[in-house]
């Protein structure tokens, strides 16, 4: 009787339905409920996601990142609680938090050449997970508000799908993150520089520890690196950055209200350090993270630091060219090719139109 | 570079975004990689990439330049990789993985220098 029933009950309800998952889905934007969920990436990382590059024509076969590849649509090893990018701190903006770690130094300790910290050296590092890498891609939407969460599903769909906006891509500066994994660090009394060399551009930042603090209100604008102002506690020192220009990195885009804290202190061959980011706009909560730079005692003289250009292999910027005329050229709103520089999410407006002519595209080939 | 420094620098990578990565490698067909030999007509031995360019003859006779991408300096020394490596006229042999769009291009596997030391 029992299985009869069982039987009737099957029948009505018909074929189980499977999940929709980021790989199956025809309309992401419709899916808010299930972006949270760890089933809709399948448990996949957000490393492990970027890794797939679905290459269409071969029925999803193919993958095509160089580190990391994985196939399309593979289950993934996201653990939940990888690494927690919660801020362990109670405060609600940059600034409290800078302010209640300056009064915990009484106003910060006054070096001298002779009694300034030796962070001399070549140092690799920078913070961890703050890319979101090896969490899961639910935990890293989890912590971003609903506009965010809808940008960073669209980015991890159109990455796992082979479809990748990178400011590198096209020779534009990485942003307020990229200047974060610093490899030298030159510390003097009244001011630190942190430098960087990747591949393709280089980054500075000039931490003022002098006491002049930041700009005026009247004189604030926003910057690829942002405005940074520090004081020494001891041998730690304390950094706070305002003016941010609104990019992508880390976890996510971020806006022009992102504000951060850092604190670094050398620790025999380490620089340990954190970062505490302020983005209500983005995060639901402040994020935090550990950043750990690690001395490098054996570097080659042909792998120092260089300055490089992106657009030495990579050419000038599109919207300059040579007209039809034989004449240098700039290209205009509308002309093809243009480069909307006032655009404040070119990705956004890449992964549009991409969404748009990708499905166009497939549904030509099927 | 010592290990530590090594672990922090593939700690780093594997939590990383693809930003290190100057773009995506879709456009590359990694579900066959190809070989072909030719002529290095140049190579050019600059960040962020570094390019090999290649004369290859087909099966109908007809020549095509390949362009070829390689990865970054640093990544190259580390290959044993320099500047003097490749010259125009070598003869080599070059494995890659071709455009998808079937333009003359693809990504580097190995190639093996006319001397037949291969590098990776």
């Amino acid at each position: 009787m029992k299985a009869a029933a069982f039987v009737v009950a099957t029948l009505i309800a018909g074929p189980a339905v499977a999940q929709t998952t980021i790989f199956t889905t025809t309309d992401f934007h419709k899916d808010q409920a299930l972006w949270t969920d760890p089933a809709y990436y399948r448990n996949n990382t957000v490393a492990q996601l970027r890794g797939m590059a679905i290459d269409f024509d071969s029925g999803g076969r193919g993958t095509g990142q160089e580190a990391g590849a994985r196939a399309y649509g593979s289950p993934g090893t996201g653990k939940a609680g990888a690494l927690n990018l919660a801020t362990p701190y109670p405060f609600t903006t940059a600034w409290d938090h800078y302010q209640a770690w300056l009064e915990e130094a009484r106003g910060g300790t006054k070096h001298t050449r002779a009694t300034v910290p030796d962070w001399s050296g070549r140092w690799a590092g920078g913070p961890a997970g703050l890319t979101g890498g090896g969490n899961p891609a639910s935990y890293v939407a989890s912590l971003l508000t609903p506009k965010y969460r809808e940008y960073f599903v669209q980015e991890v769909k159109a990455y796992a799908e082979g479809r990748v906006w990178s400011p590198g891509a096209f020779c534009l500066p990485g942003g307020f993150f990229a200047s974060l994994e610093a490899e030298e660090f030159i510390v003097t009394p009244d001011r630190v520089w942190t430098l960087g060399a990747g591949n393709g551009s280089n980054t500075t930042r000039w931490i003022y520890t002098d006491g002049s603090g930041h700009s005026p209100p009247e004189a604030e604008f926003t910057k690829w690196h942002g405005e940074s102002v520090g004081f020494w506690n001891g041998d730690t020192l304390i950094v706070h950055t305002n003016q941010i220009r609104g990019w992508k990195g880390g976890l996510s885009e971020f806006t022009d209200t992102l504000e951060s804290v850092e604190r670094y202190r050398r620790v025999g061959d380490r620089i340990e350090g954190e970062i505490t980011l302020y983005d209500p706009d983005v995060f639901v909560r402040p994020i935090h993270a550990r950043m750990t730079f690690e001395l490098d005692k054996e570097t080659r003289p042909e792998l120092r630091p260089l300055y490089n250009t992106c657009t030495d292999t990579n050419g000038p910027a599109s919207k300059v060219h040579l007209d039809d005329r034989g004449l240098l050229n700039e290209r205009l709103p509308g002309d093809p090719l243009y480069w909307n520089a006032a655009d404040p999410r070119p990705w956004g407006t890449y992964l549009t139109e991409s969404d748009r002519r990708y499905e166009r595209y497939k549904s030509q080939r099927r | 570079m010592t290990p530590r420094v090594l672990f922090a620098i593939a700690l780093a990578l594997a939590v990383a975004s693809p930003a290190w990565s100057h773009h995506s490698h879709a456009m590359f067909d990694h579900s066959k990689a190809v070989t072909m030999e030719g002529t290095v007509t140049e190579f050019v031995f600059r960040n962020p990439h570094v390019f090999l360019y290649v004369d290859v003859k087909g099966a109908n006779g007809e020549t095509q330049n390949y362009w070829i991408e390689m990865s970054n300096i640093p990544n190259m020394i580390r290959r044993g990789i320099g500047q003097g490596t490749f010259k125009a006229g070598d003869r080599i042999s070059v494995e890659l993985y071709p455009l998808k769009d079937g333009r003359p291009g693809g990504s580097y596997v190995t190639i093996t220098a006319a001397d037949g030391k291969v590098y990776q």
